[in-house]
């Protein structure tokens, strides 16, 4: 499964748990972390782990999203959905 | 209250500036937070940035350090909130690894300790325990003789101790850790002048065997750092004077590097606390994120709690 759709997939499952304001869009520039972003720690986090364990179920293979390289971005500027949709693409690469 | 306001106290000022630069959550976060206070607000907060740069300096410890261990502080804490959320544990779960990991580390710790530090005047909830905390202690001043604080760590409670209890009132101050005693003193030793009766003690409040009794008792943020809370609070009982009182804090689903026992809810507090002969005088529960009970309660989202408390007296 393409990366794009295990994060689309992903976001229909934690967004069911949100108020409408707080929702997540799926569009390369929504930012995750930055100063436009609306999501707290929690949605966040429970959208890596909605992400984790799909790959865990699809591959067997545990990733984790919330490493150093996430941080470093998130401090510098901002975190997009883009820049989830590659560290994904990467990880996933990696653990093959 | 305003950013202007804000940056009226310079010394702060400094200090969030380089936060809000660093971190675009924590930027809105803390906004957020400076948009609800008041002027006594940054009164203390201007009064401890000062302090804290003085410290700083003194200890040769670089600004950009500091700022750091406050967003590995929040880091960890967002980490820890993961597994937490998806093991459906604390990433630790006993106190040798706890000790092992932070307080016998003195790189971790000092971290830590810096990070905590300055978590006390940007988290809202953090500051609404200190400010709880220096309301108990101005109201009990003239009782107070002997104080006792465990686990002291950045040093901020014992310092507004210091300050407000008599010049005569004795002070005993416990802690497991080296690391975290030596910050306390160190900053102690920098900020308060007058000469004070302090003892440090490195030593485990259980094997404290003395007949000793203290009028006020501080413990904050300990009770989750134990795998037995129960006998460290009737232990406390049976240091704290008949007419004494407590000071606690503690919390509710709060993932951390160091937290080993998990309170599942405000009233397994309660209940713990009663249970080991106290009653609760007064408390502040205080959920971390403005959200109702009910959400923060199904979603796991962590409490903070606080309270004065007394022996019962049959």
């Amino acid at each position: 499964m393409k990366s794009s759709d295990i994060i689309k997939k992903s976001i229909v499952e934690v967004n069911k748990q949100l108020k409408k304001k707080e929702k997540i869009v799926y569009k390369k520039t929504f930012e995750i972390l930055g100063p436009k972003s609306k999501l707290d720690s929690l949605i966040i986090v429970n959208l890596f782990i909605a992400i984790e364990e799909k790959i865990k179920s699809l591959t067997g293979k545990e990733i984790n999203l919330l490493s150093d390289d996430f941080f470093e971005k998130s401090y510098k500027q901002r975190y997009t959905m883009g820049d989830l949709e590659k560290d994904l693409f990467k990880k996933k690469k990696k653990k093959k | 209250m305003t950013i202007k306001e804000l940056k009226k106290n310079k010394n702060f000022y400094l200090i969030t500036k380089e936060v809000i630069n660093k971190s675009s959550s924590q930027k809105r976060k803390i906004l957020k937070f400076i948009n609800t206070v008041n002027h006594l607000y940054f009164m203390r907060a201007e009064i401890f940035a000062t302090r804290f740069l003085k410290y700083l300096k003194m200890q040769k410890i670089d600004f950009k350090y500091a700022i750091n261990a406050y967003l590995k502080l929040c880091r960890d804490m967002m980490t820890s909130q993961k597994y937490f959320l998806k093991n459906k544990k604390y990433p630790v779960d006993n106190e040798k690894l706890a000790y092992k990991n932070v307080y016998g580390n003195i790189r971790e710790m000092k971290s830590y300790m810096i990070g905590l530090a300055i978590s006390q005047f940007l988290w809202p909830t953090h500051y609404a325990m200190y400010s709880f905390f220096i309301e108990k202690i101005e109201k009990e001043n003239s009782k107070i003789k002997n104080y006792l604080e465990v686990g002291p760590g950045h040093g901020l409670f014992l310092i507004q101790a210091l300050e407000k209890l008599n010049d005569n009132t004795q002070y005993e101050i416990v802690d497991i850790s080296k690391t975290s005693l030596q910050i306390t003193q160190s900053i102690v030793d920098t900020i308060i002048n007058k000469e004070r009766k302090i003892n440090y003690k490195l030593k485990n409040i259980l094997n404290i065997r003395n007949s000793k009794k203290f009028d006020f008792i501080t413990m904050g943020e300990v009770l989750e750092h134990v795998t037995k809370p129960k006998e460290l609070l009737i232990k406390l009982k049976n240091l704290v004077n008949d007419n004494g009182s407590i000071y606690i804090s503690t919390c509710v689903d709060c993932p951390s590097i160091d937290h080993v026992y998990h309170f599942k809810s405000v009233s397994e507090i309660e209940n713990m606390i009663k249970q080991s002969g106290f009653r609760i005088i007064d408390k502040l529960v205080l959920p971390v994120e403005e959200k109702s009970m009910k959400e923060i309660i199904k979603n796991k989202i962590t409490i903070n709690y606080c309270a004065h408390i007394r022996k019962k007296i049959n």
